[in-house]
């Protein structure tokens, strides 16, 4: 009977999400029974603090918007910068390749956390000591420079792979084209190498996405810190982090099951 | 001009710097072992032909990789007080050396859910990636599902494994640092606390990066070594 | 007597693909079997039903007295008496190739560590190659590998042995050593059911011939008979074009 059930699944996808979340609302509500009897969730859902949460104080930006906002700019920032480090790293001149290795390593071995503090202690002591004033600059700009640095990294290492998943094939018919590297490179092996990578790319950004939750450590008002200061002001922890924790997993995965059709049209168009 | 950097603050505030390395110590060794345990077995799940275990199985990987850690973090230390749900705690924290014991705890569960979760998965690929037939010729052989696992494929998967899996343990490593927000004193509180103390925080920041880097170089190097030991004479038949 | 193997109404199906159609297939206690056909007829299928490798959608497989299907059967004591020799070997690369043999029975039969190496050695020198016992499987050649598969096979002492097309992946100079070593072990008690190409060790040592074509059993006969008097047109051009090559 089990098994007539899962061709079923195999079959009638809708139903078998609909039953997934079944199932895990089903397990959480047995959890909380257990965990945390007496829940306030009406007190954590006022208009107020939903605003509050989804896009920060009033005139000015936070919140789970300002969450995006980070991801974003981080991200595309990343990409530019990430992609130069990455064909540098690539390359076979020692002038290019050395520094970008010491670059991504030194980031990669890093915590983002420290990564974070690094970016908002060096810019004043670099500022004083480049320019002899002492820069102030906002949490939000110290966090998007710190993400993009890090992220950056990262990217750097998906554009080398990229790279080296094209096919030897594909650099000697250019050449045999006639031609020359810089053409090759341009026109033929980097649209290749970047569609490959969009899959990494979505996975990155999922990543980036949830590790905005750590720009709270520097005063940022994005969508934890502003959970963090509502949970100071009413202390309902569990309802107050469990719907966090649900709108990070919602989005978060909904982004990731996208990558993972992404991935599948890539593999098709790229199985020519 | 410029900033005058004061390195000598680093010696004073050694002991510091010391306690918080031991501390991310004690958090990364057992983060590793643990979340190495809960990873496998959800692997093993995930691998499962049953479809109902791995759908199980599924649900928590599924659960704890797209939840952020910090939040994790915060959702255990802020709903329970686990040094009043499981008492024993208490004493391990004392055999620990461990001021804050809920703080530390709810960092270290939450550190082995969540990095369990990805290990999960790359232990699965690793058993889906040995060949079908030495499933086939265990089982012929009148070995049951157990025996099979253990003897003939988990042992080849680890070989498979130990590459993701270096790269999962630097990871924990690295993620460690989360704990700090919940008041945890290891490295990168530390940075914090010397830079409160002295506002030389880009030179404890510096020493405290070059810390990390050298344990996570410490860590390949281990993974490498036990790599080694397990590629004597497992080549492919 | 009763058969050893019978299989009785057999349809399995891999999605829509009907891959055995009905089949019906007995097996007495010793007798030597040889299944052919050509890809994809179905006899793979056949035989890996026989140790549940496979599972089938209906019908009745009793093996040794045990119904494969009955919820009471233990279907891992019952592949102790089949034994199986697969075409790509499948030797435990991180197992030398003395504990390749020895490891079923130490941890499956709970025979001692020293018997069960005493065993493979008598099993290693009767597949000549005694010397091979501490090195690990890449270390051999294709039919040095099979030949252990086969002592890894005989060391549970099964009743039944299962061949599934054994030297097909063996360069033809190997392929004779590991002919031999069955043609040895066609003499002694053990039933064997053979799916395999070569002919000439079909005609010298079978019982019978079963031929298979898109999931049916089209032609049975002895061998004298199948290859000198093929009854069904599908038969006779197997033959045609198998002995051509």
């Amino acid at each position: 009977m089990l098994k007539h059930i899962e061709t079923y699944f195999e079959r009638h996808k809708i139903q078998f999400w609909i039953f997934n979340i079944i199932v895990i609302v089903s397990l959480l509500k047995i959890f909380q029974m257990f965990a945390y009897p007496e829940t306030h969730f009406k007190e954590v859902f006022t208009k107020d603090n939903m605003r509050f949460l989804f896009f920060g104080r009033p005139g000015e930006i936070g919140g789970l918007a300002l969450t995006f906002g980070l991801a974003v700019i981080s991200i595309f920032l990343s990409f530019i910068i990430g992609s130069v480090f990455g064909i540098a790293r690539w390359s076979s001149i020692k002038l290019f390749k050395i520094p970008a290795i010491i670059y991504i390593e030194l980031l990669r071995a890093t915590p983002l956390l420290m990564v974070i503090f690094w970016v908002f202690f060096a810019i004043p002591v670099f500022s004083m000591a480049f320019f002899h004033t002492q820069a102030h600059i906002s949490p939000t700009v110290a966090a998007i420079i710190a993400f993009t640095l890090f992220t950056s990294a990262y990217v750097a290492e998906i554009v080398r792979a990229g790279i080296n998943s094209i096919p030897k094939g594909q650099f000697e018919a250019a050449k045999s084209m006639g031609f020359n590297n810089t053409q090759t490179f341009i026109l033929i092996i980097l649209p290749q190498a970047y569609r490959k990578m969009i899959p990494a790319f979505v996975s990155q950004f999922v990543a980036l996405f949830k590790d905005t939750s750590l720009a709270y450590t520097i005063g940022v008002i994005e969508f934890f810190r502003a959970a963090t200061i509502i949970n100071n002001r009413l202390y309902l922890s569990f309802e107050i982090f469990s719907f966090v924790a649900l709108v990070y997993f919602s989005i978060a995965f909904s982004m990731s099951k996208f990558s993972h059709m992404l991935e599948k049209k890539v593999e098709k168009q790229l199985n020519a | 001009m410029g900033y005058e950097f004061d390195w000598s603050v680093l010696i004073e505030y050694k002991s510091l710097l010391i306690q918080g390395l031991v501390t991310t110590i004690k958090l990364s060794v057992l983060g590793i072992f643990f979340s190495f345990l809960i990873g496998s077995v959800i692997g093993i799940g995930r691998a499962s032909k049953n479809f109902w275990l791995s759908l199980f199985a599924s649900y928590y990987v599924e659960s704890f990789r797209n939840i952020p850690l910090i939040v994790q973090m915060f959702f255990i230390y802020f709903t329970f007080t686990l040094s009043q749900i499981f008492p024993f705690l208490n004493s391990w924290g004392n055999f620990l050396g461990l001021h804050d014991v809920d703080a530390f705890f709810s960092a270290l569960i939450a550190l082995i859910l969540y990095t369990g979760a990805y290990i999960g998965e790359v232990v699965k690929a690793g058993i889906n990636s040995v060949p079908k037939g030495q499933f086939e010729a265990a089982q012929s052989l009148g070995m049951n599902k157990f025996q099979v696992m253990w003897y003939i494929v988990y042992p080849q998967a680890i070989r498979i494994i130990i590459p993701p899996l270096t790269s999962q343990f630097l990871n924990l490593i690295k993620n460690s640092s989360l704990a700090m927000t919940l008041g945890v004193a290891e490295l990168t509180f530390a940075t914090q606390q010397i830079d409160a103390e002295t506002f030389r925080g880009f030179e404890a920041a510096t020493a405290v990066t070059i810390l990390y880097i050298v344990l996570t170089l410490s860590t390949s190097f281990l993974m490498n070594l036990i790599e080694i030991k397990f590629s004597k004479g497992v080549k492919n038949a | 007597m009763e058969p050893i193997i019978q299989m009785k109404d057999i349809q399995k199906y891999y999605g829509n693909f009907h891959a055995l159609k009905k089949v019906d297939f007995n097996v007495d206690k010793g007798e030597v079997v040889v299944v052919c056909g050509p890809s994809g007829s179905g006899k793979s299928t056949l035989i890996r039903c026989i140790n549940r490798l496979e599972d089938i959608d209906s019908g009745k497989i009793i093996v040794d007295g045990f119904d494969l299907y009955d919820k009471k059967t233990n279907i891992n004591k019952v592949r102790q008496e089949v034994g199986m020799v697969f075409q790509h070997f499948n030797l435990f690369p991180h197992l030398t190739i003395k504990e390749n043999i020895t490891i079923a029975p130490v941890k499956v039969k709970k025979i001692s560590k020293k018997e069960a190496d005493k065993l493979a050695m008598e099993l290693l020198e009767r597949v000549k190659i005694p010397h091979q016992a501490d090195k690990y499987p890449s270390e051999l050649s294709g039919g040095q590998k099979q030949r252990v598969a086969i002592a890894r096979t005989l060391a549970m002492k099964p009743k039944i042995i299962l061949f599934d097309e054994p030297t097909s992946a063996l360069d033809p100079e190997m392929i004779g050593e590991v002919l031999d070593v069955m043609k040895e072990l066609a003499h002694e008690n053990y039933t064997i059911v053979c799916v395999t190409h070569e002919m000439g060790f079909a005609r010298e040592v079978s019982d019978r011939i079963v031929f298979m074509d898109h999931g049916e059993i089209v032609e049975e006969n002895t061998p004298d008979e199948f290859f000198n008097n093929p009854k069904t047109d599908r038969a006779k051009k197997f033959l045609s074009e198998i002995l051509h090559h």
